[in-house]
């Protein structure tokens, strides 16, 4: 439970689901990339379970990894650094009933982060919103716009 | 005089202190300093087990044995945001731990409690190969 969201400043994640492949010797054997364990949102995504599961079953096998493991995921812009900083504030603020301050750092941390979804999106339920609402599906439509950019591989790669 | 103040310090998990505000920024007593950063004050400079860093000019102090609490987190590598009308200051984790995973690969470890309640740290398997999945119960 990452309810300050550490794992998004500590390995640089900014949508879930993200997953990190870790070796045996403490190794990022591949970096973050949007994986599902289902196929629930196949239809929007385009992204398929079972390509992933391969995958790793061939990484945990064989020792095979795919060739977008390679990928080099960019650091965080400070300007990202402090849009996790005002989440936390706004969380904390938020746990104490203070919603309008809550409120003011959540504003804050999307204008800082517009197109992150672990913090325009995971505010939505945090401020009484749906995050499979409308609200959800202009950031969504925002984000593929932009070139769908987040820390992580991008779909376009060779794993795909 | 200074007056003091109750800070509230979000780093891995809040704690209250207290401190003082001078020119909006946060100052901590000496002795609070390894509480919140998990680095202490020595002669030798802010220091964790055998590890010293200087303060230099980096950091500033004032008469009541007091330090400025960004700019010791900023020593460490660690971002924080002050905000004196809440008394809150929020810090972020280290930029050389991220660094060291996104260009050297190292994963960094990390603890968090797991849906019970319990700590769980990812060198809890240390020595197995793991999957680190960041999703959320939307």
């Amino acid at each position: 439970m990452d309810k300050d969201h550490l794992l998004t400043e500590l390995y640089a994640i900014s949508n879930v689901p993200s997953v990190i492949w870790i070796d045996e010797n403490n190794m990022i054997a591949r970096p973050a990339a949007s994986e599902f364990g289902t196929d629930t949102f196949t239809e929007i995504t385009g992204i398929s379970r079972e390509t992933h599961m391969q995958q790793v079953r061939d990484w945990v096998r064989k020792g095979v990894l795919p060739d977008d493991a390679s990928y080099s995921v960019p650091d965080l812009s400070e300007e990202e650094v402090q849009a996790r900083l005002h989440f936390r504030i706004a969380a904390h603020l938020r746990r104490e009933g203070r919603e309008e301050e809550a409120g003011a750092h959540f504003d804050r941390a999307a204008e800082l982060a517009p197109l992150d979804f672990t913090i325009v999106r995971a505010s939505m339920p945090l401020r009484g919103g749906d995050p499979f609402g409308e609200e959800f599906f202009e950031l969504y439509q925002k984000y593929l716009d932009a070139g769908a950019p987040f820390h992580g591989i991008p779909r376009a790669s060779s794993s795909n | 005089m200074t007056m003091t103040n109750e800070i509230t310090v979000l780093s891995n998990n809040p704690i209250v202190t207290t401190g003082s505000w001078v020119n909006d920024e946060p100052y901590l007593a000496a002795k609070d300093v390894k509480e919140v950063l998990g680095w202490e004050l020595k002669t030798e400079g802010l220091c964790r087990g055998d590890s010293c860093i200087p303060l230099g000019d980096n950091v500033d102090s004032n008469a009541s044995d007091s330090y400025n609490l960004s700019q010791l987190a900023n020593l460490i590598g660690r971002p924080s945001l002050a905000e004196k009308n809440l008394g809150i200051v929020a810090i972020g984790q280290s930029h050389n731990k991220r660094s060291d995973a996104l260009t050297k690969r190292i994963a960094p470890d990390f603890t968090l409690p797991d849906i019970s309640g319990a700590d769980r740290a990812l060198s809890d398997w240390a020595g197995k190969k793991r999957l680190l999945v960041a999703f959320s119960s939307w």
